[in-house]
């Protein structure tokens, strides 16, 4: 079965390099074909290759976790780094990658944003883990508890005492709060 | 754009994140925020309390020295920025109206541990300056001639913080804030030693121990040793550390402070205060581990090492150009004293390390989460 000499290599038209591509199965069933150096910027495929003697080219890593609109978003942010890198391989272009970062996070909803943040722990990509933490972050400073609450999807499981308690005991740390 | 609003997305999938990629986004936030976050859910509350979250905290919010100065009868505390070279001032404390001279016993988990420094000794506080909280602890028995601070770590519970007094009669008493109540301690303060505590030389936590500088009574031995006395907050007992003979037999002056988590000791090394050795205990608890690392020399004249600053430069007080009694940061790779200026009153001044948290020094947490 190792005798192979590309995978379902079909779908690819520039393949004058024959680049090599590693094909990952979504949550629901769809397949991706990636190339390799933006398949390992995931963590768990790297291993799973390193850590796998007998996987070959055909073999298709399942990711029961991720679904395929949250892969198609992780791999648009991994496919871009990647670019940067093959382009300036010493120093990223940082004003670039920025412009590219907000522009990336701005079309995503929090929905989308938290699926990802889901997926990206998951295959451990920790840069794009640091990245849409930080994202997530920053859209609820300063926000009320019940923002924060509705943003996560937590449910508030507090009796009235409790939280009137807690809230009492913090009183200074709701001082500033923004509007919801 | 209407989707980045908080709408809880009625009708579609809900994504719970784990606890882990939380933690991330907690790490994010200053402590008055994740006060705030403690109020958003059980589980919320739960792992911002927790063990492991408070150490990913206090790793990453590089801990602040402390500094203290009583000017004009009147408490100051600063947290020393490295980058910035100078003082951010903390608020006054809440309490002790009557009597506006403190020292601080120590501090621990972002609570600070302050007692009236005075004749009566018996005003003690803990106090969380970022949450804002603080209480005033029972009165020990009698008034205080040595006090210690800490937590216990064995418990598992952040909060468990203890206080230790030592009486001029050699009694003790240890008061637990859990209990928020002092109990005697059976065997009292250990037998023939003395305590050395000179204002520059403030007890010293680690490793759930509390520590001073001792010498052994000159009835027991006229050569009076010096030594390390400890409080065991788990367990609640005295112990002594030794410390080796040449350190030991040494009549020169001794300040206990801890570098990079090592118990260490600032010898004089000359009657004129000017140079002092750096011994470190390279393994907590064995007398062949101590090392000279250093002897740290300033010519001219006399100077007191008061700790550490985050990065292990050595905050000191004694002559510059400036005048005879003012700051100084000792920067051991240059091996230099720079001054921070600012001239000090003859009076008590304190360095401790200091990272903000949330724990708030309370007898019965409303809702802690640690088990």
């Amino acid at each position: 079965m190792s005798s192979s000499i590309a995978s379902s290599s079909s779908s690819s038209s520039s393949s004058s390099k024959k680049e090599k591509k590693i094909s990952l199965k979504t949550s629901d069933g769809e397949v991706f074909e990636v190339e390799e150096p933006v398949a390992m910027q995931l963590e768990i495929v790297r291993s799973f290759f390193a850590d796998n003697e007998d996987v070959t080219e055909q073999t298709v890593m399942p990711l029961p976790n991720v679904s395929t609109a949250a892969m198609h978003g992780i791999l648009e942010y991994c496919r871009a780094h990647e670019e940067f890198r093959r382009r300036m391989p010493e120093a990223a272009p940082e004003e670039e990658v920025r412009a590219f970062e907000a522009g990336y996070v701005d079309r995503k909803s929090n929905e989308e944003l938290k699926e990802m943040i889901l997926a990206a722990n998951y295959l451990n990509i920790s840069k794009l883990l640091d990245f849409l933490t930080g994202v997530a972050a920053k859209r609820i400073e300063n926000k009320s508890v019940e923002y924060v609450r509705a943003f996560f999807g937590v449910e508030n499981d507090f009796t009235p005492e409790e939280e009137a308690n807690l809230r009492r005991e913090y009183e200074w740390a709701f001082e500033g709060v923004d509007e919801d | 754009m209407k989707r980045v609003s908080g709408e809880s997305g009625r009708g579609k999938k809900e994504f719970l994140l784990p606890d882990d990629v939380m933690i991330h986004i907690f790490l994010r936030f200053p402590v008055k925020n994740l006060a705030q976050f403690r109020c958003v859910c059980k589980s919320w509350n739960r792992v911002i309390t927790s063990q492991p979250f408070f150490e990913s905290l206090s790793n990453q919010t590089t801990s602040t020295c402390v500094l203290y100065h009583p000017c004009f009868s009147h408490l100051r505390l600063g947290l020393y920025s490295e980058k910035l070279q100078n003082f951010l001032e903390l608020p006054d404390p809440p309490f002790g109206d009557d009597h506006k001279d403190f020292g601080i016993v120590g501090s621990c988990n972002g609570v600070l541990c302050l007692y009236s420094n005075g004749f009566d000794r018996s005003f003690i506080y803990m106090w969380n300056p970022t949450v804002r909280k603080y209480i005033t602890l029972p009165k020990p028995s009698c008034n205080p001639r040595y006090l210690g601070f800490g937590i216990n770590p064995k418990s598992g519970h952040l909060d468990d913080f203890k206080v230790v007094t030592i009486f001029a009669n050699a009694n003790a008493e240890v008061y637990s804030l859990r209990t928020n109540s002092w109990k005697s301690i059976a065997d009292g303060f250990l037998p023939s030693i003395e305590l050395t505590c000179c204002h520059l030389d403030h007890p010293v936590f680690l490793n759930g121990f509390v520590h001073w500088c001792a010498q052994v009574s000159c009835y027991l031995d006229s050569k009076r040793p010096w030594l390390i006395v400890s409080f065991d907050f788990a367990n609640e007992v005295f112990q002594k550390i030794m410390l080796p003979d040449n350190l030991s037999l040494d009549d020169g002056a001794k300040f206990l402070n801890v570098v990079n988590g090592r118990l260490c000791v600032f010898a004089a090394a000359d009657q004129k205060f000017s140079a002092y050795e750096l011994w470190v205990m390279m393994e907590y608890g064995i007398v062949e581990s101590w090392s000279r690392i250093c002897t740290i020399e300033k010519p001219e004249k006399f100077w007191w090492p008061l700790g550490f600053t985050t990065t292990g430069s050595i905050f000191a007080r004694g002559h510059c150009k400036h005048g005879e009694n003012t700051l100084l940061v000792y920067r051991p790779d240059r091996k230099k004293f720079k001054c921070l200026g600012g001239h000090l009153p003859h009076l008590p001044i304190q360095v401790l390390t200091f990272g903000e948290s949330v724990i708030a020094p309370v007898p019965q947490p409303v809702i802690f989460g640690t088990t």
